[in-house]
């Protein structure tokens, strides 16, 4: 086989937004790996400038389909951070649960739509369907599970309305928070079904070493709240954030690259969240983590599949916690008068942290924001690890290694729409 | 555009039919449909047909036309791959007609063209055609 030569996929699938890989291949040895984003900049934070600091949940919302709690949290927790407001008790305790029905949705949209077809050598989850149908029926029945705690809580399942800077604009009542208690108990089944089912794949030997990134909260596993740390030792404050990290812009992405200062990639997403908080997880999704074979560190970017169906686990243990308890708050939000000032917040995406920053002046509008969501972060890592994974496979036929480069991708989940706000394969062998 | 139909059609037809205005992921409605007599899906197409133009699609016989292609958003899946997808695991229900109009403009935020809108009407009256059409229809209790 030549060492020059040039293998091309057109389209990645099943990852959100317009982008593409290029891998130049000289002599048999892998030059350069360029993840390229080009969907268009989306100008988000340039849109929050000049409207008022009440706003920034709804817009940033739009952001993203699968992830606007996210950015949702991460804009209300840093506007009250600004503001000198904690919110607490049952409005908290909604927060998180609408929170974990996103992780819900979107963890079992990632495990059962988008990446078990690649493990089980289908084109997509359509074809997969034809043969695995009890395998689809399970996850669009756990996606719904998700989509009704953001319904009930968040007021629609896509891109919520309810969420409000101190709070919520509704509160939602006892008997519709515990009518979610039987379609969770379901749905704990179903996610130590998936997280079963994901254990049995076959994953390529394939460890990184990357400095991981997380949140991580005194006592519980972390979705709004907690230090920042690393398996490299960072141990700082959420509005410590820029002072440790750094956007650095290159020529082939419309998404900036996120470094470490002084250190450079990192990696932020579930294995991050779970290998730095493992101790965090309920008795049950240890258990199951114990039972699919992982550790309490994972490095293996192709086991992300089943610390999702963990951290599902998880999430639904966490809602069902939440749901059995819950008493409606005396009043649906907190009043969060505004001041001059700059305020900001990191939670917990499902993939990964997000880093939100407001500048607001005493009359409540905002002159400044900064949004760094998790796929802009893990850029230069999934970078970093596909020259490696590619430069042990060099022998396979272009379509295989194509294949295996985008099942390799999709790992990562990548969200190409949050990052420019993802994806052609184009392997180049000169 | 289906929203501005469906509306109307609740309007004329009321408790005898359910209607829902479904936006985004379209997956999570289709455990639902199995086991229904009659499900009328009303959407915008881009077929390339004039602006305006309404068509009827019988999707209990065959795929919508704009099939073939792999799913390639996570964010949600087009009404032909979720069509078949119901398909595959049994959902459809015992008769599925997708009612569409030819969309001009998809620019989001955009109001409709004056020929959707101008659409509007005969679509009502394709779907109101479907209902009449099926046997005495009682929405499910929920």
């Amino acid at each position: 086989m030549s060492a020059h030569r040039t293998i091309v996929v057109e389209t990645l699938a099943r990852v959100e937004g317009e982008g593409a890989l290029h891998v130049k291949v000289r002599d048999g040895r892998v030059e350069d790996v360029r993840l390229r984003i080009y969907e268009p900049p989306r100008f988000f934070e340039g849109l929050l400038r000049g409207r008022r600091f009440t706003e920034a949940p709804d817009i940033t919302a739009r952001i993203c389909g699968i992830c606007p709690v996210a950015y949702q949290m991460s804009a209300v927790h840093a506007l009250e951070a600004l503001c000198g407001v904690t919110v607490g008790g049952a409005l908290r305790e909604l927060r998180r649960l609408l929170y974990c029905g996103e992780w819900i949705e979107s963890h079992a949209l990632h495990v059962y739509l988008l990446h078990l077809p690649d493990f089980l050598g289908y084109e997509d989850a359509i074809r997969m369907a034809a043969d695995h149908p009890e395998s689809v029926r399970a996850g669009l029945a756990l996606k719904k599970v998700g989509n009704e705690i953001m319904r009930v809580v968040g007021g629609r399942e896509i891109h919520p309305v309810n969420v409000k800077v101190g709070g919520f604009y509704r509160a939602p009542s006892r008997p519709e928070i515990a009518a979610l208690r039987e379609p969770l108990l379901r749905a704990r089944d179903l996610a130590l079904g998936m997280t079963r089912l994901a254990a049995g794949l076959e994953f390529p030997d394939f460890e990184r070493d990357w400095e991981l990134v997380a949140l991580r909260h005194p006592g519980e596993y972390p979705m709004c709240e907690g230090r920042l740390v690393s398996s490299g030792g960072l141990d700082i404050a959420v509005r410590e954030y820029e002072a440790h990290f750094a956007e650095e812009q290159v020529a082939h992405s419309h998404a900036l690259h996120s470094i470490l200062k002084g250190r450079g990639a990192y990696f932020v997403g579930p294995l991050a969240r779970y290998s730095l908080n493992f101790d965090r997880l309920t008795p049950l999704a240890q258990q199951a983590a114990r039972e699919a074979g992982l550790g309490p560190v994972v490095r293996n970017p192709f086991r992300g599949i089943v610390v999702r169906g963990v951290e599902t686990v998880y999430a639904v243990e966490e809602a069902l916690r939440i749901v059995e308890s819950y008493e409606p708050p005396g009043s649906p939000a907190l009043e969060v008068l505004p001041r001059a000032g700059v305020g900001c917040a990191v939670t917990e995406a499902p993939r990964g942290i997000l880093y939100h920053r407001y500048r607001i002046a005493a009359d409540g509008v905002i002159q400044d924001a900064k949004i760094v969501p998790p796929t802009a972060q893990n850029q230069k890592a999934i970078e970093d690890d596909l020259r490696s994974f590619v430069a042990t496979r060099l022998d396979l036929p272009a379509k295989e290694l194509t294949w295996q480069c985008e099942q390799a991708i999709r790992n990562y989940d990548p969200c190409i729409s949050c990052a420019t706000h993802f994806l052609k394969l184009d392997v180049e062998r000169i | 555009m289906g929203t501005l139909v469906a509306l109307e059609v609740a309007g004329r037809l009321g408790a005898r039919v359910e209607v829902r205005s479904v936006g985004g992921d379209l997956t999570r409605e289709i455990e639902d449909w199995q086991g229904r007599p009659l499900l009328v899906l009303i959407d915008a197409m881009h077929s390339g047909a004039p602006p305006g133009t309404v068509r009827r699609f019988d999707a209990n016989a065959a795929c919508l036309p704009d099939l073939g292609e792999p799913a390639t958003s996570t964010h949600g899946l087009g009404l032909g791959p979720v069509l078949e997808l119901a398909r595959l695991l049994g959902y459809l229900p015992a008769r599925l007609v997708v009612v569409a109009i030819e969309g001009r403009r998809f620019t989001v935020g955009t109001l409709p063209s004056p020929e959707v809108l101008s659409a509007v009407g005969a679509a009502v009256a394709l779907v109101e055609s479907e209902v009449e059409g099926a046997f005495i229809f009682t929405p499910p209790a929920r």
